[in-house]
């Protein structure tokens, strides 16, 4: 029985991770129409801006941490205006395939830039340790999982009662009629882009100290768009709700069945929720009037 | 008279002199100028995953550059062609079909992954073309035996047994486990360990816990060996670029097993990536330039000297690990062609063969696996103390372990 609760509770320490970053896809997704694929880059984004700042400019780390979070949704919101925005005139599924590339092209230049070795990355949680006794997770996962609970707090709170939440909302449904409101639908937009860079960038910066700083770290966002479709694509509290789903079912199946097993569960899960139930666990089913 | 007359003939002896010596005056420059590269082909992962061991590519180009720089190999520039394998198979035997097509290399070597260096020996055996793989320790490589192929470091067989003994001698243990990476590298450590355990009867293995090579979440293979708790934990195959993460998920959950590494994490690279996470476990170690017992060697502490200048390594007690690989295939061509006296690929795999132990500039070549010699004098392991300090342990006759060295790493 303890070493059940062990598998359950690192369960649940893995699929924070995923959750937080199935968050980001459910807010591009729900404000965009859009499946991000360079969701999981954005990740590696945070992760290597704080190294820049905290290692190389020597800045402290709770700034070095914020300087990176700023740069990642800097990046983003101009990877989307100069990569993306152009593409949207033509089709979604247009854009889709751009957010394809664009992770292809910033796994690249990250190498060239930082070269593929695994980069080093600073203890972040050396100064402010979280440890539950009897509970087999780190400090890092514990401070994950606060993460995850303000953030899907946060943006419950942003879509639901601030003019802005409302307003994106609002451009997911109708951009057209959005526009014809007043709303500025492009700056709309950025903005929903910007929350997933800064989402990404906290994943990253957090997940860094446990999965290590490379290139290829973004493929993290598979498992986070796995989350989303779990959870329900157009649910927050859904996404992470799946990614702990997710992250504990990964670790019953590699436990108890075989690790062999481990890895494959998540997309026999996505297949299986498609079939079964594509609006996931949480997600409401979108119904259009024609 | 006599004198006016010599005097009268020297410009025309001089002439003459000029005239029938020319033709050889032309072809002794012209040889000197345009003497015909020898090609060496050279695959590594320069890049994405085992990058470490791609640094393999460095001491090759070192060494090119010096023996060069010194006139060659029988007067001819070694033209080293690179490719970057990627650790892939696939890519490596791209690579090989093309220093024997486009290239039309003499020789070829590298080969930091086994699963590349697999891929690639039997299409350079093919075709007659000698290979010396580098920096892999699967055996598979070589075995069943090609003739073209030879591997330079000792292989997984080899290193098995020190794994066990050093395990025995520390831990005492009733019972062991194994971490294995996916690929050829982690199954050929595994596949090692198993086939020695039956000479330590006192170590039972309870299981093989395999991970693939994509893996970045370790917890349930960690829960695993943490509940079924072994005396020690041998990882097999496990990389920077894995060792890193698994480490320091071990220390969230808590589990503090006795580690005992094979040496694929134990890189110039983790140590300075990882740091505290290393504390207290133990690596093998020891390759192509890691011999302590020959370090008054001059000509070791020669190319350790220029190693550290023109590379700067990370690691306080050896300079040499990966790239000494890379180092010792070349000058190790550059013997053989000088040993046979020229460019022939039957009398330089014939020669090849005769090599067990073979000392180079500063590096060590053991060319050949015997099981009577599973305990190399190069092996070697290494422990991780806190504060950074290092220390290296070589097994004595006597079967004890011997601090011999000792360094502060950070």
């Amino acid at each position: 029985m303890p070493i059940f609760f062990d598998v359950v509770i690192t369960g649940i320490g893995a699929g924070v991770l995923y959750g937080l970053v199935g968050l980001a896809f459910v807010l591009v997704l729900k404000t965009t129409n859009v499946v991000n694929f360079f969701q999981g880059d954005t990740c590696a984004f945070g992760a290597y801006f704080t190294v820049i700042f905290a290692t190389l400019l020597h800045l402290s780390l709770p700034l070095a941490v914020a300087a990176a979070i700023v740069c990642s949704i800097g990046l983003t919101v101009l990877l989307e205006l100069v990569g993306l925005r152009p593409m949207y005139r033509v089709s979604i599924i247009q854009v889709v395939i751009g957010t394809v590339a664009l992770s292809m092209i910033m796994r690249y230049l990250i190498r060239l830039c930082w070269g593929p070795q695994v980069v080093p990355f600073p203890d972040l949680f050396k100064d402010i340790p979280l440890n539950i006794t009897g509970v087999p997770l780190g400090s890092a996962t514990l401070w994950m999982m606060i993460i995850a609970t303000l953030s899907v707090a946060g943006f419950a709170i942003f879509f639901q009662y601030t003019r802005w939440g409302i307003a994106l909302r609002a451009c997911c449904q109708d951009r057209s009629s959005a526009s014809l409101m007043g709303i500025p639908v492009g700056a709309m937009m950025s903005l929903a882009w910007g929350l997933s860079g800064a989402m990404g960038a906290i994943v990253g910066i957090a997940g860094a100290h446990m999965i290590s700083v490379y290139p290829d770290m973004g493929i993290i966002g598979l498992k986070g768009f796995v989350a989303s479709i779990l959870g329900g694509a157009n649910s927050i509290p859904g996404a992470v709700v799946g990614g702990i789903l997710l992250g504990v079912l990964e670790n019953l199946s590699g436990f108890y069945i075989s690790f062999a097993f481990r890895d494959l569960i998540a997309f026999i899960i996505m297949i299986g929720v498609l079939v079964i139930k594509p609006s996931g666990l949480l997600g409401k089913q979108v119904v259009r009037k024609v | 008279m006599a004198a006016g007359y010599m005097k009268k003939a020297i410009p025309g002896i001089v002439f003459f002199l000029f005239l029938t010596t020319m033709p050889f005056w032309g072809f002794s420059a012209r040889e000197t100028i345009a003497a015909e590269p020898v090609k060496i082909g050279f695959h590594a992962s320069v890049t994405k995953i085992a990058v470490e061991m791609g640094q393999a590519a460095l001491g090759a180009q070192m060494a090119a550059e010096e023996i060069n720089a010194a006139g060659g190999i029988l007067g001819r520039p070694i033209d080293l062609i690179i490719y970057d394998d990627q650790c892939t198979p696939s890519l490596a035997a791209a690579a090989a079909h093309r220093m024997l097509e486009k290239d039309n290399v003499f020789v070829a070597t590298g080969g930091t992954c086994s699963g590349c260096a697999i891929a690639a020996g039997p299409i350079l055996n093919d075709e007659k073309v000698p290979y010396f793989a580098a920096a892999v320790l699967s055996p598979v490589v070589s075995v069943p035996l090609k003739k073209y192929v030879f591997q330079i470091p000792f292989t997984s067989d080899a290193e098995a047994p020190v794994l066990l003994e050093f395990a025995r001698k520390t831990y005492g243990p009733k019972t062991v486990a194994i971490l294995q990476r996916g690929g050829a590298y982690g199954k050929s450590v595994t596949d090692a360990i198993v086939k020695f355990l039956p000479d330590f009867p006192e170590m039972k293995l309870l299981t093989v816990v395999d991970y693939p090579e994509t893996a970045t979440d370790f917890s349930s293979h960690l829960l695993k060996l943490k509940s079924l708790n072994p005396n020690v934990v041998f990882t097999a195959g496990t990389l920077v670029a894995d060792g890193i993460p698994i480490l320091r998920q071990a220390a969230g959950l808590n589990y503090k097993p006795n580690w005992v590494c094979d040496l694929g994490i134990a890189d110039d690279h983790v140590r300075q990536e990882v740091k505290k996470a290393m504390d207290g476990i133990y690596c093998a170690w020891g390759m192509a330039g890691s011999d302590w017992d020959t370090s008054q060697n001059q000509t070791i502490l020669n190319y350790r000297k220029k190693f550290r200048e023109k590379f700067k390594p990370t690691d306080p007690m050896e300079p040499s690990q990966t790239p000494g690989w890379g180092y010792t295939a070349i000058y190790f061509i550059k013997y053989l062609v000088e040993k046979v006296g020229g460019f022939d690929r039957e009398k330089i795999v014939a020669e090849a063969e005769k090599v067990t132990d073979w000392a180079g500039p500063g590096l060590m070549v053991r060319l050949t696996y015997s099981p009577s010699k599973h305990y190399h004098g190069n092996l070697f392991v290494k422990h991780y103390l806190p504060d950074g300090w290092e220390e290296a342990l070589q097994r004595t006759p006597s079967g004890d372990w011997k601090v011999i060295d000792k360094a502060k790493r950070y």
